[in-house]
């Protein structure tokens, strides 16, 4: 074990592990993020808190994560380099780790011209690499970027994303290799749509050991609605959504759209379960925190294992 | 070079409507190429202006010239002798230029006239496009001469990000993808390898982090 | 009320061959305020020309070139139409009628149509009036 993270446990013990998704408020009203907190908890591994996702300003990760983990949730705190600089990034690690912080996802961010401050500077002083060696480096050497000896060193559980869909295709696993080389303990992927594409990426992994040295995490998305999946077919960069998906999805009468999109979530997870090398899931039912529980019951992981 | 662009009339009117004798002066070197501020453009300027002012029953009086290059004092000083008839210069030169002019003629109001934006090339005729943001340490070399500060949209040093869709940047699909062109172009050269090994944090304080910059050559001066 | 005659100038390519040696003065006294200006290509005018005629005086300005595929030059009278369209941007920006720069492929044109053509832009130039349609005619 490399830190005190639980989500490290639970995926060293050998469980499948289940992590979910919690945006937090665009504001400072800790209710709505409570009222989700509460949907999750017992019901998931750990739960990510997402960092200004799509450059929109909402509370900051760490507060979030800090009143989550008040709750009794092990969060990961998920940092993008879009927005502070190495002074403010490695400053917030000490601050997330002094709140019983454990588990960090390093992430570079959507870019500023996504969200609704489209005329702010994009920091990018660290990429998502240089960020994870970073965090790496203050675990494992007890020092900042340049060498300074740090006060009570954070020890985090590393994260890093990894998107099998994005372009370049060979590119994937080369950046996959470099990020775990840096000191990535877990991977979390794009939301997982296209089956075959994401086997060949996994035997991709494994052919260079990939697997054996890094946790990867398959991100799963249920669609609430044809219009979704067919957004996120569209207008999401990165994504790939088969047209048979979507062709289910318009194929069922409106009334039953969401049980479907359930269904196909479920049985998603199932066909990911059977690859060789996949650690666990990443449920990201964004604003539709409330069928969590339904979708793990159905793809039998409403036990979470104690550790 | 460098690239600018012509500001909208509108704002120019709303910085020179106070003076009523104007000297447009052009630059024919980065402002020439981008056809945005020399020879051509500052007759064009100039025609502009007078229209407009007609429009308005006003008649400054407006005159024209030309430099060489506006950022070098040699240049500068050859319209010595217009400035002090004016009460204003308006400048078509880069944002280089017009403070080089402002620090050679201390006591005269120079105007710009463009938005200076990049230092690029020119693809062909009309187009230029960004290339270079002088960061100070340039390491093109590694990424098969194209920049990752200058052509990635989020200054990326260890590979594409994942919103790289087709070879196109996920910020506007008109951008190409820095690293999708850095990755072709090292493949084509057979050097890939260069990609494999870890990019450490940049040492931005060569770059205007730092402050701004100045260089001094001893053996160069007078 | 006298109004002065619009003054339209136009820049008309030599190759178009619309007037035999000599004519040209003949026709351009036959139509008050118009003055001819030849020119070897069309793609000889560039924008400043166009703004620089107007600020000059003229009213209006007409191009007259040849065809899309009829240029000697090749491109010349397409450039020329380009330049054109930003002329007259830079028209609608400064807020005068951008209908007073004209730009024509020409057709094979005898005198009739040529005269046709140029009495139809001069009243059009006549329902804008000077520029500005409120000052008085000032000499500089």
């Amino acid at each position: 074990m490399k830190t005190e993270s639980r989500l490290e446990k639970v995926l060293q013990a050998g469980h499948f592990a289940v992590t979910a998704e919690c945006g937090p408020p665009k504001g400072s009203d800790v209710s709505r993020l409570e009222e989700k907190g509460q949907l999750l908890l017992g019901k998931v591994d750990a739960v990510n808190v997402t960092d200004n996702q799509t450059a929109i300003v909402r509370m900051s990760s760490v507060a979030a994560c800090s009143i989550l983990k008040s709750m009794g949730h092990e969060p990961i705190l998920q940092m993008v380099t879009r927005d502070r600089n190495r002074i403010a990034l490695q400053s917030d690690l000490f601050g997330a780790y002094a709140l019983g912080l454990r588990n960090v996802l390093c992430l570079t961010g959507d870019h500023q011209t996504f969200g609704n401050q489209r005329e702010a500077i994009g920091v990018f002083d660290l990429d998502s690499i240089q960020l994870i060696r970073t965090v790496r480096d203050m675990r494992d050497q007890g020092k900042i970027i340049g060498g300074d000896n740090i006060q009570g060193p954070p020890k985090m559980f590393i994260g890093a994303a990894e998107n099998p869909f994005a372009d370049p295709m060979r590119w994937r696993v080369v950046r996959l290799a470099k990020k775990v080389e840096a000191g990535a303990d877990f991977i979390q992927t794009q939301c997982v749509f296209n089956m075959e594409r994401f086997d060949d990426f996994m035997r991709q992994a494994r052919e260079v050991g990939l697997t054996e040295k890094v946790y990867i995490i398959a991100g799963i998305t249920p669609f609430k609605s044809p219009g979704m999946a067919r957004y996120m077919a569209t207008r999401v960069a990165g994504m790939d959504v088969p047209e048979d998906l979507i062709n289910r999805m318009t194929g069922v009468p409106k009334e039953k759209q969401a049980e479907e999109g359930i269904k196909i979530a479920v049985e998603t997870i199932e066909k990911v379960r059977e690859i060789k090398g996949v650690a666990g899931i990443h449920l990201m039912a964004i604003e539709w925190e409330q069928k969590v529980p339904e979708i793990l019951k159905a793809a039998g992981l409403e036990n979470r294992p104690f550790v | 070079m460098i690239v600018a662009e012509l500001k909208q009339i509108s704002e120019i009117r709303k910085m020179i409507d106070r003076y009523s004798s104007i000297l447009v002066v052009g630059c024919d070197s980065c402002v020439a190429e981008c056809a945005s501020g020399g020879n051509r453009e500052t007759m064009l300027l100039a025609a502009a202006l007078r229209l407009s002012y007609k429009n308005d029953n006003k008649y400054p009086i407006i005159t024209v010239a030309c430099l060489d290059r506006q950022c070098v004092d040699d240049f500068i000083d050859r319209i010595a002798h217009q400035v002090p008839e004016h009460e204003v210069v308006l400048s078509l030169g880069c944002g280089a230029g017009v403070q080089a002019l402002a620090r050679v003629y201390t006591d005269k109001p120079i105007i710009p006239a463009l938005d200076t934006l990049f230092i690029g090339e020119t693809e062909m005729r009309g187009v230029w496009q960004e290339n270079c943001l002088g960061c100070g340490q340039c390491k093109l070399g590694y990424f098969g001469a194209v920049c990752p500060v200058t052509r990635c949209s989020k200054k990326l040093m260890n590979g594409p990000c994942g919103g790289s869709k087709n070879g196109r940047c996920e910020v506007h699909p008109d951008i190409p993808c820095g690293w999708d062109m850095i990755i072709r172009r090292l493949d084509a050269l057979g050097e890939l390898d260069r990609l494999s090994e870890y990019v450490p944090p940049v040492d931005w304080s060569t770059s205007h982090s730092g402050g701004p910059r100045r260089v001094v050559r001893e053996d160069q001066k007078p | 009320m006298e109004t002065k005659p619009r003054t339209l100038v136009v820049y008309y390519c030599r190759n178009l061959r619309l007037f035999k040696n000599g004519e040209q003065k003949g026709f351009a006294r036959s139509l008050p305020g118009l003055k001819l200006v030849a020119i070897p290509c069309s793609g000889k005018v560039e924008a400043h020309h166009l703004l620089k005629t107007l600020a000059g005086g003229a009213d209006g300005v007409l191009v007259l070139a040849c065809g899309e595929k009829a240029c000697q030059y090749l491109e010349g009278s397409m450039r020329s139409r380009k330049r054109m369209d930003y002329a007259r941007s830079w028209l609608r920006q400064i807020g005068i009628e951008q209908e007073r720069l004209e730009f024509i492929h020409c057709p094979p044109m005898n005198r009739e149509a040529l005269e046709k053509t140029l009495k139809e832009f001069m009243s059009r130039l006549e329902s804008f009036g000077t520029i500005p349609a409120s000052a008085q005619v000032k000499t500089s």
